[in-house]
């Protein structure tokens, strides 16, 4: 066997633990990236195939203002495409729509609900345009045509709630329009990868009937010959970079007159992924940031695997080894670490992908509204993706180690290796501040925030071994007095930092990381309180059920008596500058807080204009004093926009438009604000149900702030699991950093023990620099976590979601940061110590021959 | 021929669910089909082979004879599950090439009533159009192209006066608000690889012939299978034809059938031979035989021989004989006789019924052979011939 290979297994062999701790970081790493991605492309996945569902092979739809268009335009449209109409030259099929988001339930009171997406179709104009919607020959579009009532419902969602598929059944939709009873005549598969939302499929006439829209098409779509379907480097680019969402080519919304546009699906389609794009990519920056961590263990392994080998690398180059021989040997081993991780990383990575899709999952429901799945796909992309970045980031990680070995003199000694890694580290340092400013210019958006966040953190990592030194030097010069025991720990703890600093350098990132994380969340939640308790400051609320565009009169009538000012608003959803938007007509009357308890970010709003939400400010990139098309009955208005105020859903922007500024009025569904009651709530309450059209709803507050708090709770989940991801992975760099220390030494305490050091010297010694180390990584990671929150909060915040958010400094947090540092510094060296403890003098001494 | 159409509505029931139409993608296949009963397409067909005949159903019933009343019977019959207007012609252009031309509007009802009182969408309807239209010319060129509509909105219907029967912009209607001849078709079929178009004027109609008793046509025993069936077997046909790119002027002879009913065929019977002549003595002839599964032919075939004054007589399957000669093979593997010895011995007609195209295939949600065809024999003429129920091995 070659004499290079033979003495390469030896090493690995030797230091078989420490190859395994390397190994299983690079795993952590390399899980965490491709759970995430994984994740990741199963809602992807699900957004497409539910477009796919929805939208079958329809490429563009013709709507009007506020979603919705007179059914009357249908038969016209369609006989004027026959007629040969150019606009419509390469039209293969139109077929009308009228859809909703509706809830499904057993039974009318309140129970177990299930959101669905009700499609409402003409099974003969839509002939093959979806797969989902029966063909018009078959017994079931002729049931849904011909008795009113009657549904198809997907077979994940009836199993959610119970209920037999095989058998037809009695169920009830919950809509903007209330509650009512359908007939579910028969179930089908959306395939295995069950949607969170699921697809209930109704005659036209039945879906307008159950939603109150009679007279109207929520859209007709229009298969066209000439829309290509989406490059497929398109989509793999979209696949392998979260957050990058490729537009299909020139947009080519068209004005139809009469109030009617013709949008692209395609476009629409990217818009909804643009909004998952920013989220996809925070976990994505999660995830790589975890392989990091797993990567300075890796780092940390070779590092200490090439020092002690210094003798044997001395020795190879006497006998005639290359410098590059040995460089390419440690890069070699790397690779092998490198390629056991990968693998064991793709396995758990699987299984954590599983786990982590349920949160994800929750998230994207929660903050866009958008479907999600529950089952992963089996796609290669990630894996190779996950693969490949963990097996390169590994040989980057070596690269320093293999230097240094190969800057081995054939004497044994490092060839000016003080010299050259301070400077490097000097002009590694320069390199990252610059590259971090560099990222954070606007052009790069969100992005550029995430690459600063990380510049940031490698620059902590790169300090963290001279911060050490410094920290510990400082101490002994203060504690010049102290006992021996203590100087010879600090300076014991100092000779073990060329190993230990690279696990505590892990430990500083996890801890600014989290520290950096907490701080943004910690910021948005009081943000979001802030604006909730704003938002939500009327004591009662009433929603009112199916579409209006009046203040229904009896209870117009009684408001007077009861309340001093309420706010009474009609939503609509729209499009405006491609942006999906919600469209609020507000009527003001009486006292009402000022903005209507709006936080303004600037202006106010008006009676003349329309107010816009922050996020949909900076996605138009329009705020106060510039003019936006709002979508009318019959055209648009050309409206100045005077305000701009907070908003924390990163859904489909608002628009606050006041009473009479549109005309004439678009329906919608319609909600009362009630200011001041006058006397005794209940009798409020008890007074307005009484008058209220039926399926209204009357809510306090209270109950309204519960339900947003939950939803904002449940955002943050996934966040908090990443971020505990990554700190276990820096926590278990720690342990194995100070359990390799701790066997290096046992020979040095072996000595010690037979000059006579009792038994607790060497344990608490260990305990000592562990918790030394956990506390000196803590105060750097401290301002660390500051910057990273700065630039999570005022940079990636802004960029990616439009929120701005007010600071916050909980004390707690910091303090919670050092106790788990000091925890994991803990746990970490009581292994090691134990097991020092339990040896004998001689035990320890034949280690010492062993390994002479 | 009573069954002719009734059967291509079933077969447009039942090829449409597999097929999924030509031009959209095969549907999915219907929620529920599997074969419950109540929830797919033997539901909707299931009950008619019997329970039709008792009247089980709740739709209206052809049981006995009927005074019709025009021009209101031109107009639809809701009551009744499918009804059809159908019109064939043969035609020449001035140089002498010839042409032919078919439409058909069918109605299929989906339930026998609706609940007005679910709702008051204007969408809410339990009637089903489709129209098929087809043109052949020289050169063995054949194009067909059909379309589906819901009774809603306008989008497709008939009206008994003034006369217009339309799906979208497919319209058969009188030209003069008063009276029902003369006929204008017109028709563009643009969604098509090659797009064809139609407008065509029909006058000087020999009829209306009231079918089988005064317009009450048995189907078989059974009471109640039967329909109610007249037709105009000679109309004077012109106008214009456009078939890839070429618009041509054409005249000729066409043929036009009205039929309702509510009850089927047989099960055993598997298709049909249908063929409609305009004799060159003047004289009109139809015969068509029911093929059954067992490769026999039902008792059911019968035809109708109509004279120059409009008079006619009812032929019985015993009254002639239909022979294939020679079949044609489309790319499915279906043979379809395009040649045939037809005889009719009382009558003294007999000789050779020879397709002008062998391809004249209506490839559609259902296929089958509708087209052009002479009679070479004592008393020649041309006419139509339908085909349907072959299928490949």
């Amino acid at each position: 066997m070659n004499l290079l290979l033979r003495s390469h297994l030896r090493h690995l062999w030797r230091d078989r633990w420490q190859t395994l701790l390397a190994v299983f970081g690079i795993a952590i790493g390399v899980a965490v990236v491709l759970a995430v991605d994984l994740a990741n492309a199963a809602s992807r996945e699900a957004m497409r195939v539910a477009t796919q569902q929805l939208d079958g092979s329809a490429t563009h739809a013709i709507t009007g203002a506020g979603e919705r268009l007179a059914e009357s335009a249908y038969p016209a449209l369609r006989l004027s495409w026959r007629q040969g109409d150019e606009r419509f030259a390469d039209v293969r099929a139109m077929a009308p729509v009228v859809t909703a988001e509706v809830r499904l339930a057993r039974a009318p009171e309140e129970g177990e609900v299930w959101p669905m997406q009700l499609l409402g179709v003409d099974p003969v104009a839509d002939a093959g345009m979806r797969a989902t919607v029966p063909g018009p020959a078959s017994g079931a579009a002729g049931r849904l045509i011909s008795e009113p009532g009657t549904v198809l419902v997907d077979v994940a969602s009836l199993r959610r709630l119970g209920i037999d598929p095989d058998a037809e059944a009695t169920l009830w939709v919950r809509s903007a329009a209330g509650i009512r009873p359908v007939r579910m005549i028969a179930s089908f598969s959306l395939g295995e990868r069950a949607l969170g939302q699921g697809l209930m499929i109704a005659d036209i006439a039945t879906a307008q009937e159950l939603l109150d829209r009679v007279g109207w098409l929520s859209r007709i779509d229009l298969e066209r010959q000439r829309a290509a379907p989406a490059a497929g480097w398109a989509v793999l680019l979209e696949r392998l970079f979260p957050g990058l969402v490729i537009p299909p080519p020139a947009s080519d919304e068209r004005d139809l007159g009469g109030g009617l546009r013709e949008v692209s699906l395609a476009e629409q389609a990217a818009d909804t992924r643009a909004l998952a794009a920013s989220f996809q990519l925070n976990l994505a920056a999660l995830g790589l940031l975890a392989l990091l961590v797993g990567l300075f263990l890796v780092h940390g392994a070779l590092t200490h695997a090439v020092m002690r080998r210094a003798r044997s690398f001395g020795r190879l180059r006497a006998l005639g080894v290359q410098a590059a021989e040995i460089h390419r040997m440690v890069l070699a081993e790397a690779a092998v670490m490198g390629v056991l991780g990968v693998l064991a990383g793709l396995v758990i990575g699987r299984w954590l992908a599983r786990a982590l899709l349920l949160l994800v999952a929750g998230t994207l429901e929660n903050l866009y509204g958008q479907v999600a799945v529950a089952a992963l796909a089996p796609d290669p992309v990630p894996m190779v993706k996950a693969a490949s970045v963990g097996i390169m980031a590994t040989l980057l990680a070596a690269l320093p180690a293999a230097s240094r070995a190969s800057q081995v003199a054939p004497n044994g000694r490092s060839l000016g290796v003080q010299r050259a890694d301070a400077s490097r580290r000097a002009a590694l340092i320069a390199l990252l501040i610059v590259a971090g400013a560099a990222a954070l210019h606007p052009r790069l958006g969100y992005a550029g925030g995430l690459l600063a966040v990380g510049a940031v953190l490698l620059t902590a990592a790169v300090l963290t071994p001279a911060w050490m030194r410094t920290c510990l030097r400082l101490l002994l010069d203060v504690l010049k007095l102290a006992p021996l025991q203590v100087r010879l720990l600090l300076r014991d703890s100092e000779r073990g930092l060329l190993r230990s600093g690279v696990a505590a350098s892990a430990l500083v990132i996890a801890m600014a990381t989290a520290l950096g994380m907490g701080l943004m969340v910690e910021s948005f939640r009081s943000s979001v309180d802030r604006w909730l308790d704003a938002r939500l400051a009327a004591p009662l609320h009433l929603q009112f059920a199916g579409e209006h565009r009046e203040l229904p009169e009896a209870v117009a009538d009684l408001l007077p008596q009861t309340v001093r000012g309420h706010v009474f608003r009609v939503t609509w959803s729209d499009r405006v500058g491609g942006q999906p938007v919600r469209v609020s007509r507000i009527s003001v009357t009486g006292e009402v807080p000022e903005d209507l308890g709006l936080a303004m970010v600037a202006g106010r709003f008006g009676p003349q204009g329309v107010a816009i939400s922050e996020p949909l400010s900076r996605r138009l990139q329009k705020s106060v004093g510039a003019t936006l098309s709002l979508p009318v009955a019959g055209g648009a208005l050309e409206l100045p926009i005077t305000g701009v105020f907070r908003e924390y859903g990163a859904g489909p922007g608002l628009i606050l438009v006041a009473d009479g500024v549109v005309a004439p009025l678009l329906a919608g569904s319609a909600a009362l604000e009630l200011h001041g009651p006058r006397g005794d709530l209940d009798g409020v309450v008890k007074a307005l149900a009484a008058a209220a059209p039926e399926g209204a709803r009357i809510r306090h507050n209270e109950e309204l702030l519960a339900l947003a708090r939950g939803v904002f709770d449940r955002t943050f989940r996934v966040t908090s699991v990443l971020q505990a991801i990554a700190g276990a992975v820096a926590a278990f760099g720690l342990f194995a950093a100070l359990t390799a220390l701790g066997l290096e030494r046992r020979t040095q305490y072996g000595v010690l023990r037979t000059l006579g050091v009792d038994r607790r010297t060497p344990v608490l010694q260990n305990l000592g620099e562990a918790l030394l180390l956990a506390a000196a990584a803590v105060l750097l990671a401290m301002p660390l976590g500051v910057g990273v929150a700065v630039i999570l909060i005022e940079v990636v915040n802004v960029r990616a979601f439009g929120w701005s958010l007010d600071w916050q400094f909980p004390p707690w947090l910091f303090l919670q940061a050092l106790l788990i540092s000091l925890l994991a510094g803990l746990l970490a060296a009581a292994l090691p110590a134990w097991s020092l403890y339990r040896a004998t003098p001689a035990a320890l001494m034949q280690e010492v021959r062993a390994d002479a | 021929m009573p069954e002719r159409a009734r059967c291509l509505l079933l077969i447009w029931l039942l090829a449409a669910v597999p097929a999924g139409g030509e031009g959209g993608s095969s549907a999915a296949p219907p929620p529920g089909s599997d074969g419950r009963p109540g929830l797919d397409l033997g539901a909707l067909i299931g009950g008619d082979f019997g329970a039709s005949a008792d009247g089980q159903t709740g739709f209206a019933v052809a049981d006995a004879p009927r005074v019709f009343v025009f021009p209101a019977d031109h107009g639809p019959h809701p009551d009744f599950r499918s009804e059809w207007w159908y019109l064939v012609s043969h035609l020449k252009a001035p140089d002498g090439r010839d042409y032919g031309v078919q439409f058909t509007l069918f109605r299929q009802a989906l339930a026998p009533e609706v609940d007005v009182d679910a709702g008051d969408s204007r969408w809410r309807t339990r009637q089903v159009w489709m129209a098929h239209v087809a043109v052949s010319g020289p050169d063995g060129v054949h194009r067909a192209g059909e379309r589906f509509a819901r009774d809603a909105l306008g989008l497709a219907g008939v009206r008994a006066e003034p006369f217009a029967a339309w799906l979208e912009d497919w319209r058969l209607e009188s030209i003069h608000p008063d009276q029902f001849f003369p006929l204008r078709l017109t028709a563009k079929v643009d969604d098509v690889p090659r797009p064809f178009a139609v407008d065509l004027v029909f006058d000087g109609a020999r009829g209306p012939i009231l079918q089988g008793d005064q317009g009450f046509s048995r189907k078989s025993e059974r009471a109640g299978n039967a329909s109610y069936y007249y037709s105009y077997t000679r109309m004077a046909a012109q106008g214009q034809v456009r078939l890839d790119g070429d618009e041509v002027a054409v005249d000729g002879l066409g043929w036009m059938d009205r039929e309702w009913s509510t009850s089927v065929l047989d099960p055993g019977q598997v298709g049909w031979d249908w063929f409609a002549l305009h004799l060159d003595d003047g004289r009109d002839l139809m015969v068509f035989q029911i093929r059954r599964d067992d490769g026999s032919i039902d008792g059911a075939s019968s035809g109708v021989i109509v004279a120059e004054d409009g008079s006619s007589e009812a032929l019985t399957a015993a009254d002639f004989s239909l022979e294939p000669l020679s079949s044609w093979q489309d790319e499915t593997g279906a043979a379809w006789p395009v040649s045939w010895r037809l005889t009719v011995p009382a009558l003294g007609i007999s000789g050779r019924v020879e397709a002008r195209h062998p391809d004249q295939l209506n490839r559609l949600a259902v296929r089958y052979w509708e087209g052009r065809v002479c009679l070479d024999g004592p008393v020649p003429g041309c006419g139509y011939l339908e085909m349907t129920g072959y299928t490949g091995p």
